[in-house]
């Protein structure tokens, strides 16, 4: 079976008044690995389960490839998925549980009874499943234990066959739901690796449910960020990072958080922090306040103060090994700051009072309605950049 | 009961293991349990060693010399026709209660559980005859299988079947008492399946549907049969055990006959001990009459325990 694009067109769903999602529009294409994220109760689960057929949405429609299968059961999508608990079947055996999906589709009913299946000729059938089988495992590295049941399997061979148990079949599409976050931070990161190999291997369409962002920028070909029920941005995961379209994307996506400082814009197009001007180049038709964002590693500390620097007081170091956290506090107001810095930097200790700036064109500006404005000229930022530039 | 002793007591925390035993501590927990151990002893114990004493004696009530007579008492049991007859009755009135009942019950709790309008007005009204009393029902009963005018016959009748003399022939008595057995304990079976029908994850349905489960039945076979299994494997130990301790209807509607067709275990355990008074024998049919539910339970919690708890 070859990898299908998937199409979502203005899908909406909710429960009773509840409006889960609200037009849903998303094209993925034949083969991409996407990352579906936002925090949880988004939605983003409940349109997984759109696409795998598992609910119906109230409006707007879902094709697989070239078909439309908005009224499609489950069972007829030919979508694999892959659950949050696993949803093993636990009275069954490694081997079996992948089996299931083959036998259900390949041999009819009378073949699938126990004990007398084997008169309607289900034998043969059933030692294909057996190889094939055989063959998955071997490249999930499962042979050893394809005969214990789940409830002797660690937590990462359940995943694994888990995994196996969606690709036996070559489905169209793969599903995941969380799949990785009942696991511990060390097979976690380990099992993104072999899930974005089995992605590269199989090239087979793949949705990724996840409420780790990190996890979602470090896999996907492309992420879709859901919040309240709308998408807000979809795009390559450096786009999303360094370029969001939306306040709640920047502070969602990033961590630590993204530096919020609240400003206002100018009838010129200045973007300024008490008489600090920070980002030039804005649409002016609408004066008024407007939040500055700067990401940690983005923050630029110095004693001295520059043209587009703020006051601040260190507050607490926090050591991370190959680089320091500082947070920070501005002295004209209450926000709080944090800087990714390298460590063993000098000067900057607990107490101290320095003057924060961002590197050249990273502040970003968002209206009150959470819109990103963007410079529309070619000056991204004021200030000295010789000064910054060092930083 | 040493260790449960010393799990309540802070004293089994391992830094205290150096320290000296702390004596009061255990007088008072021995006085604390000392009311409950007495309490079983005197209620549990002390009853189930009489009669398992009593019952290797010839002991009568209001006979006053009485012997041992050692395990005679257990040959002549086995030699009575009349235990005979009452054990074989017994197994088939299990036999067909049993299967019957966990069935229905199963049966109306997937229908239930599919999302019914009513809910829970189904689980009250199927709940109903496990809550009402036997022996007045029992009248309801007999008025239902009567022979003469009762509605059943008169349905049977009118649809061209012949309508026999449900309690009153010793080829039917059976059947009917094992309907009555039924319609009483089918009902709770519901509740109890319907418990572990919630308990089940509801991924593995979903998971059950993406790989290929079109049917109901498939879906039954995949995951509701496997994941109930320790909730049927208690649903039928328990109704196996209800349905050997039957009395009530055979008590009320036919006294064991006609001509003993319906003469059950317990049935036997009351004429023998509260009827003819002869303390002994009866005391060494309800020792069996344990033994065997004993063995059932047994055989149950070791060998299909195994096969049905995925651990």
């Amino acid at each position: 079976m070859t990898a299908a694009a998937i199409h979502l067109d203005t899908v909406s769903k909710g429960y009773g008044p509840t409006r889960v999602l609200d037009g849903i529009s998303l094209a993925i294409a034949p083969g991409e690995f996407t990352a579906l994220i936002g925090p949880s109760g988004c939605g983003k689960s409940t349109l997984l389960r759109l696409i795998a057929g598992l609910d119906r949405p109230d409006r707007g429609c879902i094709r697989i490839g070239e078909r439309d299968v908005t009224t499609v059961r489950a069972a007829d999508r030919d979508v694999a998925m892959v659950f949050q608990s696993y949803a093993l079947y636990p009275h069954l055996t490694a081997r079996q549980n992948m089996a299931v999906p083959l036998v259900m589709r390949r041999l009819d009913r009378a073949q699938r009874l126990p004990l007398v299946g084997r008169w309607f000729g289900a034998g043969p059938r059933l030692a294909e499943v057996a190889r094939e089988i055989e063959a998955a495992a071997a490249s999930l590295r499962l042979g050893p234990v394809l005969d214990r049941r789940p409830s002797q399997l660690s937590g990462g061979q359940r995943q694994r066959v888990a995994l196996g148990r969606a690709m036996v079949r070559h489905p169209r599409a793969f599903l995941m739901d969380e799949p990785l976050s009942n696991l511990d931070m060390a097979l976690r990161h380990h099992m993104r690796g072999e899930i974005v190999d089995l992605h590269r291997r199989l090239g087979t369409t793949t949705v990724y449910v996840t409420h780790d962002q990190e996890e979602a920028l470090s896999m996907a070909d492309r992420v879709a960020v859901l919040m309240h029920g709308r998408l807000l941005q979809v795009g390559r995961p450096d786009a999303v990072y360094r370029d969001p379209a939306h306040l709640d994307v920047a502070t969602f996506v990033g961590a630590p958080r993204i530096n919020l400082v609240a400003g206002t814009i100018g009838p010129d197009g200045i973007a300024r922090r008490g008489g600090t001007a920070l980002l030039a180049g804005l649409a002016a038709d609408a004066p008024g306040p407007v939040q500055l964002a700067l990401r940690p590693e983005h923050v630029v500390l110095a004693a001295e103060s520059g043209p587009a620097s703020l006051p601040a007081r260190v507050e607490r170091l926090e050591f991370q090994g190959a680089e320091i956290l500082a947070h920070l506090r501005l002295l004209d107001g209450d926000e709080r700051l944090t800087a990714r810095l390298p460590a063993g930097r000098p000067g900057i200790e607990a107490g101290r009072d320095l003057h924060v700036s961002g590197h050249d064109g990273a502040w970003l500006a968002f209206d009150t309605g959470g819109e990103r404005l963007r410079p529309s000229a070619e000056i991204v930022s004021v200030g000295d950049r010789q000064a910054l530039r060092h930083g | 009961m040493a260790d449960a002793v010393r799990l309540a007591t802070p004293a089994a925390a391992p830094e205290a293991a150096a320290v000296p035993v702390d004596r009061s501590e255990e007088r008072a927990a021995l006085v604390l349990a000392g009311p409950a151990l007495l309490l079983m002893l005197a209620l549990l114990v002390l009853p189930t060693v009489a009669v398992l004493v009593l019952s290797f004696t010839d002991a009568e009530l209001g006979v006053p010399d009485w012997h041992i007579v050692g395990l005679d008492a257990y040959r002549d049991l086995l030699a009575d026709r009349g235990f005979r007859t009452s054990i074989v009755n017994t197994a088939l009135y299990v036999a067909l209660v049993t299967p019957a009942s966990v069935g229905l019950g199963l049966g109306l709790a997937l229908l239930i559980e599919a999302d019914l309008p009513l809910r829970s007005v189904f689980r009250s009204a199927y709940f109903l005859p496990v809550v009402s009393l036997t022996v007045a029902m029992a009248t309801v009963w007999q008025f239902l299988l009567n022979p003469v005018g009762g509605p059943v016959n008169a349905l049977l009748t009118a649809s061209g079947l012949p309508g026999p003399n449900w309690l009153g022939s010793s080829d039917t008595v059976l059947v009917a008492l094992a309907l009555i057995g039924i319609w009483q304990t089918f009902g709770f079976n519901v509740v109890l399946f319907l418990a572990g029908l919630t308990a089940i994850n509801r991924e593995l349905y979903a998971a059950a549907e993406i790989d290929g489960g079109r049917s109901a039945f498939d879906r039954f076979r995949l995951v509701t049969w496997p994941m109930l299994g320790p909730t049927t494997l208690f649903v039928v130990t328990i109704t196996i055990i209800n349905a050997v301790k039957v009395f009530e209807p055979v008590a009320a509607l036919t006294q064991g006959g006609p001509n003993k067709a319906s003469e059950v275990l317990l049935w036997t355990i009351y004429q023998e001990g509260f009827v003819f008074l002869r303390i002994g024998p009866a005391s060494a049919m309800a020792v069996a009459f344990v033994a065997v539910l004993l063995v059932l339970l047994l055989i149950q919690t070791r060998v299909m325990d195994r096969r049905v708890h995925y651990g």
